[in-house]
């Protein structure tokens, strides 16, 4: 088994050491090495290969046994290695096409007689993959119509006008960059580094939210209703109570005792008073 | 009436292993070495996982000893990966002579170097050091465990043209060898045929543990005294003692050890020759000491300070000199609050100290 044979790889930080590590498990697959022996074995910096060991183990390619010994996980590369066969990868533009089957092949098992760019259209999500020179690499057509653009023209350059947010972001450094959108359309984004072959590519993975955003409003316009009716309920009564308070004087009394009755009206009303026939019950 | 039970023996648990005759474990080992080897990937993901987890016994173990045993079995890799993972057989001697055996005529090198794996933490991998085939020398080297039975094939590959990979793992390694081994590899290093350029020693002392290096090199000077009356070959060995000698000082002086500096520190401060026969020494590895030593050094020298007699005191003051002058920043201060306070322990010491610092002692 070679690490091409794994449909998704490793991204940065310290891609190509981890492609390495892989690369000699996937040698020997009942390597088990530990931390002082991959060091020798890789002549990597200690510091940096923990750092890879470590994220290898959170993305589960490798599992840790006792004493910090690394093994690979062959539970998780049997389910990410792709059962249709692996496509030359000399042809660029069949790598692409992998990665985005890829992409499926870890949500839900692919069959080999399923076009992968069939499913990757069905998907309930909007999926574009640049490549490290800013090009489009892939896009699906959710994430044309959410972003409200055409296919053509949607580059790393287009998104970070729409969005606000520069695909480079995330090949500079930042692993994961999170954000939502309210125009043109409701939605969460995700932007990732990631591998495509040899190279370093983003992808970005968007996710409908206009339900999330209808709601928020509703609960906004319930907020903003709530608080003008405690200005005129609540308010108003307060001051009434407090100026008796301040000068109790008989005349005002009968105003206090209306504006108590007012209060607790308002808050019975709200449910936010205990009802005697609830307490009952 | 008693219930004779000298013969009754627990029942065997039920167990999936239990269950399945013996041929059957032998077909299904056999099944898992055809999937592991030429099966699709996930097929030898997936089988290769069981094998690891399968434990073979003795019908197992001659069953991979088999596959080995012929040339063209395509699982043959996987046969001698697993016999790597589960060494069992590596407690018997004959076991070991048997892998060895194979691994001597061993034409195909990925099999050769698995079979090399599977001597890891074994003395035997010694002799693979300087195989002819580098990717099982690099395999020896990383299996290579450090004691006294393998410093020797050690030093024989350093010495000798080794592929700078090798070399470089025998060199990471040799850093990690127990204080207790240097005299033993100085000794096989002396006594060595092979002509050793000073450009090899170096990164060889460079490695080494500095305290003993220190002790065998320049605490011990009367070996290999110049006599007058020695014959060739004693003049040929004193002549490369000596080589050996000036290069470990060399390597002392150019990247001294933090280890080094403090053993340096509490001799110096015991004892008073010692001092100053090493007086050089210790200024050379001061000023080659990095930035990042020196407030460790700084703690080390307050620890010994106090409490002192005033004797060690002046001389750990000329160190505290010495060292205060390379530092920086808060390690600087530091310094300096260490030698206020130990000049206001008495009128003697602060005039000696004030010495130190206008360098008129």
């Amino acid at each position: 088994m070679q690490v091409a044979d794994l449909p998704m790889l490793p991204g940065p930080p310290q891609g190509q050491l981890k492609r390495r590590i892989l690369e000699t498990y996937l040698q020997n697959p009942f390597l088990d090495d530990d931390l002082s022996g991959l060091v020798l074995r890789l002549d990597a910096n200690r510091f940096e290969l923990l750092q890879a060991l470590e994220e290898l183990c959170q993305t589960r390619f490798l599992k840790e046994a006792g004493q910090r010994r690394y093994f690979l996980d062959l539970d998780f590369v049997a389910a990410a290695v792709p059962v249709a066969p692996v496509v030359d990868p000399d042809e660029s533009d069949h790598l692409l096409t992998l990665s985005a089957e890829a992409l499926v092949a870890l949500q839900s098992p692919v069959e080999a007689d399923i076009d992968p760019q069939e499913l990757l259209e069905s998907l309930p999500y909007g999926t574009v993959l640049w490549r490290a020179d800013g090009s489009l690499a892939m896009a699906n057509q959710q994430a044309v119509k959410w972003l409200a653009t055409d296919a053509e023209d949607l580059d790393a350059d287009a998104f970070a006008q729409i969005t606000g947010f520069h695909p480079n972001l995330v090949m500079e450094g930042e692993e994961t960059v999170h954000f939502s959108l309210k125009e043109p359309h409701a939605i969460e984004v995700s932007m990732h580094s990631c591998s495509v072959g040899d190279e370093t590519a983003v992808l970005v993975v968007m996710r409908d939210s206009s339900l999330q955003e209808e709601i928020a409003q509703v609960q906004a316009s319930l907020h903003e209703e709530l608080f003008a009716c405690l200005d005129e309920e609540m308010v108003a009564p307060l001051l009434s109570l407090e100026h008796f308070l301040e000068s109790p004087d008989s005349e005002d009394l009968g105003r206090a005792r209306a504006a108590v009755e007012q209060m607790k009206g308002f808050l019975e009303d709200f449910l936010l008073l205990k009802r005697p026939d609830i307490d009952q019950q | 009436m008693v219930l004779d039970i000298r013969n009754i023996s627990p029942a065997p648990a039920p167990g999936p292993t239990s269950v399945i005759p013996p041929t059957d474990l032998h077909n299904d080992l056999e099944a898992l070495l055809w999937q592991a080897s030429a099966g699709a990937a996930v097929e030898r993901a997936l089988a290769v996982k069981q094998l690891r987890q399968l434990v073979p016994a003795v019908q197992g173990l001659e069953l991979l000893w088999q596959i080995l045993d012929s040339e063209d079995d395509p699982r043959r890799l996987v046969a001698a990966q697993m016999l790597g993972f589960h060494r069992s057989w590596s407690a018997s001697p004959s076991g070991v002579r048997r892998l060895l055996q194979y691994l001597h005529c061993e034409r195909d090198t990925e099999v050769a170097a698995a079979l090399v794996w599977c001597l890891r933490q074994r003395d035997e991998v010694g002799e693979f050091l300087t195989h002819q085939s580098p990717r099982l020398g690099r395999e020896a080297a990383l299996g290579l465990p450090l004691n006294s039975n393998t410093l020797g094939s050690l030093t024989r590959a350093l010495l000798t043209e080794c592929p700078p990979e090798i070399e470089r793992i025998l060199l990471d390694k040799l850093g990690n060898l127990h204080p207790s081994l240097v005299r033993q590899l100085v000794d096989q290093l002396h006594q060595c045929d092979l002509l050793i350029s000073d450009q090899r020693l170096a990164p060889i002392f460079s490695r080494l543990p500095q305290v003993p290096l220190f002790e065998i090199f320049l605490e011990e000077r009367n070996t290999w005294v110049w006599d007058p009356q020695q014959g060739v070959a004693q003049t040929a060995a004193a002549q490369n003692w000596h080589r050996l000698a000036r290069s470990a000082e060399a390597a002392l002086r150019q990247w001294p050890s933090l280890e080094l500096l403090r053993y340096l520190f509490n001799r110096c401060g015991e004892d008073e020759s010692f001092a100053r026969h090493h007086a050089h020494l210790l200024q050379a590895t001061l000023s080659g000491t990095g930035a990042e030593a020196g407030p460790e050094l700084l703690d080390h020298l307050e620890q010994l300070t106090a409490s002192a007699s005033e004797d060690k005191v002046v001389r750990l003051a000329q160190l505290l000199v010495d060292l205060s002058t390379r530092l920086e920043g808060p390690a600087e201060n530091k310094a300096a609050e260490l030698l206020e306070d130990l000049k206001s322990r008495s009128a003697d010491l602060k005039l000696k100290i004030y010495h130190l610092q206008q360098g008129l002692a």
